[in-house]
């Protein structure tokens, strides 16, 4: 029996209503499983969250007190193969490992410095006693290097949260230092998702061939990324048609995003406010996730590899200048020549567009910078999908269909645009 | 009475003095080795010395026609000696020195005297009086004043030898000024290449109503300026041609070639090692300015030891005369005069050469002093020189050009435009005038060196014959 089937059963089970999977087992036996050294699995209460590229945050359980520990560190990090830096994270990875706990847990979370500077952590949108809202000269002084806190706190409320330091607030994270924390209501209420995913939205300057990010940029920034991945780098989420499906985003970037999903009207269900009443949900195809907001976007899954990007074009590539030449209309064919003498290699573009320069990228033409992904790329079935940044597909499969990430949908007959010779001629336009 | 034993003696006496009266010039006016090298060197093959008249006869202007290809100065130099009329003239002052040693060699001549005397009362034979009257001071003084004269001749070769190294020095500098200045032409044309690339372009983004006007009067103006730089450095590689040409008497249409660039400044460098004690060693021995000056006081010295020998001397002559009387009788006349130095004891002139020796010996550490500070400049500036030049072209250009190549990469992916990749092309050719301009302070502190230590015209005598 998989969970799919476990959960279908317990709805069929008490019927039409609300669903209390997290009252399917007692804390004792969350305890138990803790103890066993298990990580959140199948036999949980709720459907846990999937973290794209990322993970959930291992547990254990001591005397009722769910335990976690966030260790704030330096991390290696590649948004894609082509750029790695050195970002700071939490425990090996930015995002940090994805809190995920039920309302009414007990949860105590050591948190250790590996930083060289102070550091807290802020649990954003949790309600929680003033001293452990970890706000640095506020509620407590910071964290030195070297020390470990902990911070404890019954968790009252549920939803989509998030958590960052507050001490060198601005530094750090740029720097990458942010996570997910979600929150499963005790009692759930319908209709059950099927797939939980969280993707935390980000914007790092990452300068061409440097390999660290730069925190005194304020609008202009290189990469904007889901849990710190650009595109063709993010995992896409997978789903089965007809399931139900949540994306959970949180927002820490400097920028707003219109997070818009292809395929569907989604529903917006939530945000850190917990998942809202029936009443309150807006069928949406775009919706704007602001600076330190969390959204939850549900829909049923229908066939196809769907896009969800933002919709900010400038989020949907990689690093590109943004004060240079307009060259589109600029016919170079004459001056190229006499450049090419100044400066043999040179290249003539962008007279009809960028995608031509996309080809010659493609192609290997033109070498670029150190350490720097092209401003767009990322290959489709169909040839060239030109986008980077803030995008990545959701890949639904009818059943029997391999759910393989790497796959593309194969388009049923006669669903799919085709080319004729020219329009008809009395067709008006 | 005259026998004809007598008129022996008078036969020999007249030998005795046609002797003293040689017809070739004495081995004292032989020329010192790099003048005589130079005299030699051009005598030895006259077909090398080309007018230039002979040298203006092709239509071409092209250099190669005319056999004026210096590849480096020294050729400029040696074509110099053989054509350039300012040696010609040297080579004269020269010729005139060594004929006036020649001169000092000879005695001054004997004086002859013939008179007739009419016979008393209209009878007899008409008296006649033959006599030669010899100065005694020519005689007594003449190894002194040979003495005198080579040290004259000594300083009229230094002083020519301190011109031809000054010329020799001026070729070298113009020689010099005209490779830079067309080097730097060249730099400058692809400044404008550039600018002009750039105006090109800015024309495009504006045709296809992506620039504004504000912005491309950037582009014009740069264009312009640029345009402007390069018209300026031409004139300066016509005007540096020409000091060249003037200085060896060429015709505006006889253009040498020259090459492209300077020569690189040489990796190891021994006379840059050289300290100013080293150099100064070298300019006392070679340098024939300084030589010139000492060779001035010799000479001033041996003019005191003339006129004190002169003085006393008691300057004298002694006179031979036969006398036929009128009744036909001859008779032998001797006689002879002295100079009583009563009112010129020589002691105007000896005070006169004092006073001159004093200042030849103020002169003398003038131009001792001057010749350490401006080799001690010289080996500064050429250290410095090498330091920079090496700089640049080992580390800025490498640099600029490693710069134009990563900016390549940043506009192959967008983060970069045209105009400012063009402006790194800008950079590179900036830091190639910058080069020139240190490679040129380099071989002009080298020139000077040259000069200084007096070893440039002995390099050039070295090499022979010259074209
Ligand atoms: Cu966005």
């Amino acid at each position: 029996m998989n969970r799919r089937q476990m959960i279908a059963g317990a709805a069929s089970l008490l019927g039409a209503g609300l669903v209390s999977r997290a009252g399917a087992q007692t804390p004792t036996a969350l305890d138990e499983l803790a103890q066993a050294n298990l990580t959140p699995t199948d036999a949980l209460p709720y459907t846990p969250v999937v973290t794209p590229n990322g993970r959930t945050l291992p547990w254990r359980m001591r005397d009722g007190v769910k335990e976690f520990h966030l260790i704030a560190e330096q991390v290696d990090h590649e948004f894609a193969p082509g750029t790695k830096i050195k970002a700071w994270g939490y425990n090996g990875s930015t995002p940090g490992p994805t809190i995920e706990a039920v309302e009414g847990d007990f949860v105590r979370i050591y948190v250790t410095n590996r930083l060289q500077e102070p550091t807290t952590i802020h649990w954003h949108g949790l309600i929680l006693p003033f001293g452990m809202d970890g706000v640095a000269g506020l509620t407590q002084r910071a964290i030195d290097p070297g020390e470990t806190w902990v911070y404890e706190f019954e968790l009252k409320q549920h939803g989509t949260h998030m958590y960052h330091p507050h001490s060198d607030e601005m530094v750090q994270m740029a720097m990458g230092m942010m996570g997910m924390f979600i929150i499963h209501p005790r009692v759930g209420s319908n209709p059950p998702v099927d797939r939980d995913y969280a993707l935390l939205l980000h914007n790092w300057a990452v300068h061409p061939g440097t390999y660290r990010p730069d925190p005194s940029v304020m609008v202009d920034f290189d990469l904007w990324t889901m849990n710190s991945k650009v595109f063709p780098a993010i995992a896409p989420l997978m789903a089965r048609t007809g399931e139900r499906v949540r994306v959970r985003i949180g927002n820490l970037s400097m920028w707003n995003h219109p997070m818009h999903m292809h395929g569907v009207q989604f529903d917006v269900t939530g945000s850190d406010g917990g998942r809202w009443p029936r009443e309150l949900w807006r069928k949406e195809v775009t919706e704007l996730v602001g600076v330190g907001q969390t959204r939850d976007l549900e829909f049923n899954a229908v066939a196809g590899d769907w896009p969800l990007h933002c919709h900010m074009a400038h989020h949907t590539m990689n690093a590109m200048g943004h004060d240079i030449t307009n060259t589109i209309g600029v016919n170079q064919r004459e001056v190229a020549r006499r450049i090419r003498q100044l400066i043999p290699g040179y290249m003539p573009m962008g007279e009809h567009g960028m995608s031509e320069h996309q080809m010659h990228i493609d192609m290997g033409h033109m070498q670029g910078p150190e350490n720097t992904l092209p401003m767009m790329g990322g290959m489709g079935p169909f040839g060239s999908m030109e986008m980077g940044g803030m995008f990545t597909l959701i890949k639904v499969r009818d059943e029997g269909d391999e759910l393989d990430p790497d796959g593309w949908f194969s388009i049923p007959e006669g669903t799919q645009a085709y080319r004729v010779d020219g329009p008809p001629e009395d067709l008006p336009s | 009475m005259i026998n004809s034993q007598s008129r022996g003696y008078a036969l020999l006496l007249i030998l005795f003095l046609a002797g003293c009266s040689s017809l070739e010039p004495p081995s004292d006016a032989a020329l010192m080795p790099p003048l005589a090298a130079i005299v030699a060197g051009i005598n030895a093959d006259p077909e090398f010395i080309v007018s230039s008249e002979q040298a203006t006869e092709p239509a071409s202007n092209d250099g190669a026609n005319v056999g004026l290809e210096w590849p480096d100065p020294r050729q400029a130099q040696r074509w110099a000696i053989a054509n350039a009329p300012r040696v010609s003239h040297m080579i004269a002052e020269l010729q005139s020195s060594q004929a006036e040693i020649w001169n000092a060699s000879m005695l001054e001549n004997p004086g002859f005297e013939l008179s007739f005397l009419e016979p008393e009362a209209g009878s007899g034979r008409w008296q006649l009086e033959a006599g030669l009257e010899l100065g005694l001071a020519d005689w007594l003084t003449r190894s002194v004043r040979l003495d005198r004269a080579r040290a004259v001749h000594l300083v009229n070769q230094l002083d020519v030898l301190d011109d031809l190294t000054e010329y020799l020095h001026q070729i070298r500098q113009a020689w010099l000024n005209a490779v830079a200045s067309r080097q730097q032409m060249a730099v400058h044309d692809g400044l404008y290449q550039t600018a002009f690339a750039m105006l090109e372009f800015a024309q495009q983004v504006q045709a296809a109503g992506n620039l504004n006007e504000l912005d491309f009067l950037v582009y014009e103006t740069e264009h312009a300026r640029q345009q402007r730089a390069l018209q300026a450095a031409r004139l300066e590689a016509d005007i540096a041609i020409s000091e060249l040409q003037s200085l060896l008497g060429l015709m505006p249409d006889e253009l040498p070639v020259l090459p492209d660039s300077l020569p690189k400044v040489p990796e190891s460098d021994k006379q840059s090692l050289m300290d100013v004690g080293q150099a100064m060693n070298l300019a006392e021995q070679f340098q024939p300015r300084m030589r010139l000056l000492d060779e001035a006081l010799n000479q001033q010295l041996a003019a005191e030891r003339l006129i004190k020998r002169q003085v006393g001397l008691l300057d004298g002559a002694v006179k031979v005369g036969v006398e036929r009387e009128t009744n036909s009788e001859r008779r032998l006349a001797l006689g002879g005069s002295i100079e009583l130095p009563l009112f010129d004891r020589g002691h105007a002139h000896l005070a006169d050469i004092k006073a001159q020796r004093s200042s030849l010996q103020a002169q003398i550490e003038q131009a001792r002093t001057e010749t350490r500070h401006t080799i001690s400049q010289a080996l500064m500036s050429k250290r410095s020189a090498t330091e920079l030049a090496r700089q640049v072209d080992a580390e800025d250009l490498p640099r600029h050009q490693r710069m134009l190549e990563l900016a390549l990469q940043e506009y192959n992916f967008m983060l970069r435009d045209t105009f400012s990749l063009l402006t790194l092309r800008e950079q590179v050719f900036d830091a190639q005038l910058e080069y020139v301009a240190h490679t040129l302070a380099y071989w002009k502190a080298e020139s000077l060196l040259l000069k200084l230590t007096g070893i440039d015209t002995d390099d050039v005598a070295e090499t022979g014959d010259f074209q």
